[in-house]
Order: C-alpha cells, then structure tokens, then sequence
C-alpha cells in the first residue's frame, strides 16, 4: 500500500478544535465515575498486595507502557518504513500484515518457547514442543500471504487481459 | 497544524504520512476501541465470577447449577483475552502517531484525559502480559499474581470508563463519516488493515482454545495445557511431590474426619466411605488458567456423608487437605453446592482407582467451580 505524503487534514493536528465540545458533561461524568472505580482498585492494591509491592506493581505498569511506546512500537514503525523502502507497491501490505502476525505469534509464544513455567515432574505442564509449533504457525502465515499475493497478480492479470 | 520539531524532519514526514492514512484515523481506532472495550469488559466481567467464586461474600453464592457454568466462563475470559492481544498491539500502533502531538495537552481536560491514558494503556498491557504469562505458569514479578491482576483490572477498567467519557463523541462522529483523506488516498487500507488484527486475533484463538475445546485439541499449537495431557490423561495442576503429601496420603492409617456442626463427628477409613455408597458424576475440571476437560468421577456423595454425620441443615462446608502452606489446600462449600447431587469425594475417574497426582484416596469434584477450588487429599469436612 503506498500512503503518499499529503497536507494534514487530521482531526488531531489541532487539539483546539478537536476539543470544541468535546469535554462537556459526558467526560466528567467518566471521569467521577472512572476515577472512583481507579481509586478503589488503588486502595485495593494498597490494602492486599503487602509491604512495597504496590511500588512493585506501578514499576511493571509503567514498565510495559514505556517498553511499548519506546521499543515495540518504534520497532514496528521503523520496519514498516522498511518494507515500504525495500519492496514494491504490491508487495508491501500483505509482507507488511505477515511480518506483524509472526511478531505477534513470536511474542506471544516466548514463555512456551523458552517453557520458563514448566515443571519438573509435571509433564502436563507446557507439553508440546512449541519451537515446533511457532515455526508450524509462522509458515501458515506465510504461506497464506503468497497465496494472497499470486491471487492479487493472477486478478490484475485477469483484469488487464 | 504539522510538527516541526528541529532535528526531527523525518518525524514530521512519517506524521504527514499518517495523517493521510486510515488506518490511523479516528474511524479505525473506533473500531479497535469499540472491539478492545467489548474484549476488556467481557474479561472483567468473567474474572469478578472468577474472583467471586474464589472469595466467596454474604451476598453472592456460586450455584450448583449449570454444571460448567465456571468452566464457560473461564474458557471465555481466558479466550477472550488472548484475543485481545493483537487487538491491543493494533489499537496502540494506530494511534501511536498521537503520542507525539504537539503541545501535549491544550487544556485541564485535556491533560486529564491524556494523563488517564498512562492506567489505561500500562494497565491493558499488565492485564494482558501478566494473564498471558499466568497461563503459561510464569511469574517474572515479584508480587501475588491473582492480587495484582485483581486490583489491575478495577485500575483498568476505571481508566477504560474515563477514556469512553471522553471518546465517546469522537467515536459516534467517526462511525458515521467516511474521512476525506480515505476516499482520496486508499479506500481499502482500513478494511485490509483490520482484516489482518482480526486474523491474528483469529489464529492465537485458534492455535489455543483446543485447551478447553476438545475438538480444537489438534489446532493448539500454542495452549499451555492439553487436556488429553497428563497423568490419567488429563492436566495435574500440582503434583502430589510439589505439594509433599505422597507419604501422608499412601499412609494405610489415613482417616476422613467429619467436625463441626454435626450430630455425630465421624472419622472413617476409605472402606468405610466406600460402605456409605459409590455414586457417578460426569463433571469437569475448570482450571483458572483456562484449560478444561469433562471426566466421570465415582465417589461418595457429599450429601450422603453430611447425612451420616447429621449435618445442620443450610450449613457450608469447610474442606481441608493434606496439603499445608498453601492457598489452595482448603476450600469451602456453599450450602448449595455442598448438597448437590453431583458433589462427590471421588475415588475413581474414568473407571480407575484416582492416581496421587488428582488427589488420592479422595478429592472434592463439585459443580461449577474453579479447578484450585476441588481440593485434592482431602482429610478433613467441618461443617459450619
């Protein structure tokens, strides 16, 4: 898919009228509603969770929002510019969609792969070999995406005879 | 309004690039939230059952009827959040280019909204890393996984309804209008970007509900759990080893003792409980990590026991095992369940004696309940 650079006419490059009217009565109704229901899962956390794990837990949420926003999302972008540098128009958005499916399939399947929770003596626990199994998956994926792609070429063929 | 931010030409040139494309546009991240929100409330929803069921209160009592009500239940939050992974990757990239908007915030309001993002964002992501992490039998953090995840979810769920305040006209807008920028540039971009979220939704659903689905078994690739997997052909969640009971249990002098509020306390060897009458109960084992499988139990059925020790009517059962030091080496039993018909001490599945590792001589299999909850090695009933 090639996005051309184009001036912006996005509803988000200007806050002030992106805000007219849109903080009326039902933002603060969610926020007084919102912020009760944070403020008892706080207080829960602090009551249940013990000693300095409240800080603990704040550290791992935080954590994952910075991991996300300063790793893995830069990372997703930088190899979508990527693939639109490197490959043809046609090419781009299903190696584009391929390449984020195997990322998400790797990602998820880290504590399988790695099998860090099973347990000895247990064999019901994380029973497969799931290397085996991601690499299964991950040319499932690709296999359908050539298959998109030799679709597309034999339709446009079909439509330019 | 573009950014122009000095040094960072390039970050202005992928925004301008964004802007026009729409699968980064209002439409499209009003379909993801909308699915990601239906997602969030629907493991909300399933995880206070969850909660519920394990601390029970005065003012909700599990039922003993449907039978697999928890085993649904479970299955759902844990399917649905699985699901939700792909969705959430997706929501984030589709409106990562607005973390960078410039000035951060224009207004009160708007600082608020974009500061209860940091809960809501940082929270989705705990919910779904540690969820993920729980069923794989990983613990990376140093606190109590069921406590965080708990309070997490009020936490996240607190900021979801902050965020639809403050989205929900942007969204209604977004929903009816077709932008200009996608009639000009791409008209199918969107619908080809979502069709991918939802294939990766699909296959990790796919490649993992087999662990509850029994004719799916054979596409989970990616389930934690097998339920045809395991001693006696189904998953152990503890080992008889891990929870240091084998000896105990294999000893020729193990007794069950009945207490409490009875006519008459018993304490009865195994010969005498199979005296009282062996019954059969298909039920299943619903374990919170999402894995599930139905088997036909044989045992003695709690109401029979209750009966011969002459339990007070409308009284709950305290169950205790030999396991010591853990949470899950008790349970107890609401006056419903604990007289259902189908609420056995099983000596037997599937037509064998039950191995130590499903909780000889005798384990609890009761309706609709949470696998930790049908305690294993049982040696103790106090009826309260």
């Amino acid at each position: 898919m090639n996005i051309p650079s184009a001036p912006s006419a996005h509803p988000d490059h200007d806050p002030q009228d992106q805000d007219r009217g849109r903080y009326g009565a039902t933002f603060w109704v969610g926020l007084a509603l919102g912020g009760a229901i944070m403020a008892f899962g706080v207080r829960g956390i602090f009551d249940d969770l013990g000693g300095d794990n409240p800080t603990k837990l704040a550290f791992w949420v935080v954590g994952l929002d910075l991991v996300h926003d300063l790793v893995l999302a830069p990372a997703l972008v930088l190899g979508g510019l990527a693939v639109g540098a490197l490959l043809g128009p046609h090419l781009r958005g299903p190696v584009r969609a391929a390449l984020a499916l195997t990322g998400v399939v790797v990602l998820f399947s880290v504590p399988l792969i790695t099998a860090w929770g099973r347990r000895p003596g247990n064999s019901s626990t994380l029973p497969l070999n799931y290397a085996h199994s991601v690499i299964v998956v991950v040319t499932g994926i690709w296999l359908v995406t050539v298959g998109v792609l030799l679709a597309r070429r034999w339709r446009n063929r079909t439509v330019a005879s | 309004m573009s950014i122009a931010i000095p040094g960072l030409s390039h970050v202005a040139t992928w925004r301008d690039r964004t802007d026009a494309d729409p699968r980064h546009d209002e439409r499209t991240a009003a379909i993801l939230g909308i699915s990601l929100g239906v997602c969030f409330t629907v493991c909300f929803a399933t995880g206070i059952y969850s909660h519920l069921a394990q601390h029970p209160t005065s003012w909700f009592q599990l039922p003993a009827s449907p039978t697999g009500l928890y085993r649904l239940t479970q299955g759902i939050h844990v399917a649905t959040g699985i699901a939700a992974v792909p969705l959430l990757l997706a929501k984030l990239w589709a409106v990562f280019p607005r973390l960078l908007a410039w000035p951060p915030f224009v207004n009160v309001a708007h600082a608020i909204e974009r500061l209860a993002l940091l809960p809501l964002v940082g929270g989705a992501l705990f919910m779904l890393f540690s969820g993920v992490a729980n069923i794989d039998l990983w613990y990376p953090f140093p606190f109590f996984f069921p406590t965080a995840h708990y309070w997490m979810a009020w936490i996240t769920i607190g900021a979801l309804v902050v965020h639809i305040g403050a989205k929900l006209t942007t969204t209604r807008q977004a929903l009816k209008r077709v932008t200009s920028a996608e009639r000009a540039v791409d008209p199918d971009a969107r619908r080809r970007f979502l069709t991918s979220v939802a294939a990766g939704a699909g296959l990790l659903t796919v490649a993992t509900v087999g662990q509850t689905i029994a004719p799916l078994q054979r596409l989970a690739l990616l389930a934690p759990r097998h339920p045809d997997t395991g001693t006696q052909g189904f998953p152990v969640n503890k080992t008889a080893a891990e929870a240091g009971i084998a000896t105990a249990a294999l000893d020729p002098a193990y007794r069950l003792q009945i207490s409490g509020l009875v006519a008459t306390p018993l304490t009865l060897s195994l010969d005498d409980v199979r005296a009282i009458g062996l019954h059969e109960a298909t039920l299943p084992i619903a374990c919170v990590e999402g894995w599930s499988v139905s088997k036909r139990w044989r045992g003695v059925r709690l109401v029979d026991l209750l009966r011969e020790a002459g339990a007070a009517p409308g009284t709950e059962v305290f169950v205790t095992g030999l396991e010591k030091g853990g949470l899950y080496g008790q349970s107890i039993l609401n006056p419903d369940q604990a007289r259902a018909d189908n609420t056995l001490l099983a000596l037997e599945v599937d037509g064998e004696p039950l191995a130590l590792d499903h909780g000889f001589p005798l384990r609890l299999i009761a309706p609709d309940r949470p696998g930790v909850m049908q305690t294993k090695w049982i040696t103790g009933l106090e009826v309260r």
